[in-house]
């Protein structure tokens, strides 16, 4: 029960992050919502692990997180400087 | 100041792998390592305790949720949705920063704690709290890194009645900004 409302709530966040994705005046807003969404995903598996009991759902989010966190850092890197490394 | 940030991410790569290397080898040696070494203790019949006990950990449902990782994961999912309306609804690309960066820490923290209480074996829950330590190292920095983009690249903020830049209000720092400005202007 709780677990659903929980999937419930972190559904809602990602469809408003994906309008502010959609609508972001700027390319900061895009940043932002995008860097939003990754972390969010990696909650959304990682309460799936609880709600179906299947462990190797944990190494997924911790991938994910780690991707999100290093493609957010290349897109400030290239937006800020037009080079990544 | 370049190379310092160039520094950080550096540490933070080596720190992405370390934490890849763990997991793999534990799950190696639990599909490997495990399944011989129950096979043999069977055999020798000895260690009838142990197994039991291996058995009862194997036969008991993976996932327990108590009132504890109830109340922390509905904590976390509310402000994960409180972090998501502030995305939609604040004016600015600062404000909306804000908000994405301080309650995805918050929401997901408590998310994670939740979900570290809720599965029975400890194994997982080390695995969470691996995850735990990678959020609170990244999330506040990808912040940083995407204000510090904005800010001086120049990106517009919401103006009400006496809103002032204190940043660039300082003499020597405003330099530094022009001058790292035109640099990226003329990379372009």
């Amino acid at each position: 029960m709780v677990i659903n409302i929980a999937l419930i709530c972190l559904v809602a966040a990602t469809v408003l992050t994906v309008i502010r994705l959609f609508a972001g005046p700027n390319w900061g807003d895009r940043v932002t919502a995008y860097d939003f969404l990754s972390v969010n995903f990696a909650l959304l598996i990682v309460v799936f692990a609880i709600k179906t009991g299947f462990v190797a759902f944990l190494d997924i989010a911790l991938l994910v997180s780690i991707v999100g966190f290093l493609s957010t850092i290349a897109l400030t890197r290239h937006l800020l400087d037009g080079k990544v490394l | 100041m370049g190379r310092c940030i160039q520094l950080q991410l550096r540490c933070l790569l080596g720190l992405c792998l370390l934490s890849i290397l763990p997991v793999s080898f534990a799950q190696h040696d639990s599909e490997h390592g495990a399944a011989p070494a129950a096979a043999q203790e069977s055999n020798h019949g000895d260690h009838a305790d142990a197994d039991e006990a291996a058995l009862e950990q194997l036969n008991s449902p993976l996932v327990t949720q108590s009132l504890v990782s109830d109340l922390l994961i509905l904590f976390g999912s509310f402000f994960i949705l409180a972090a998501a309306i502030g995305i939609l609804r604040f004016p600015d690309f600062y404000t909306r920063l804000h908000a994405s960066t301080k309650l995805v820490t918050l929401g997901g923290i408590g998310i994670l704690i939740g979900a570290a209480f809720a599965f029975n074996n400890t194994q997982q829950s080390e695995r969470i709290i691996l995850i735990i330590v990678f959020f609170f190292l990244t999330a506040p920095l990808s912040g940083y890194m995407i204000g510090r983009a904005g800010y001086l690249r120049g990106l517009p903020f919401y103006k009400e009645h006496g809103t002032q830049d204190e940043w660039q209000a300082l003499g020597s720092v405003s330099g530094v900004v022009a001058t790292s400005s035109e640099q990226a202007s003329s990379t372009d």
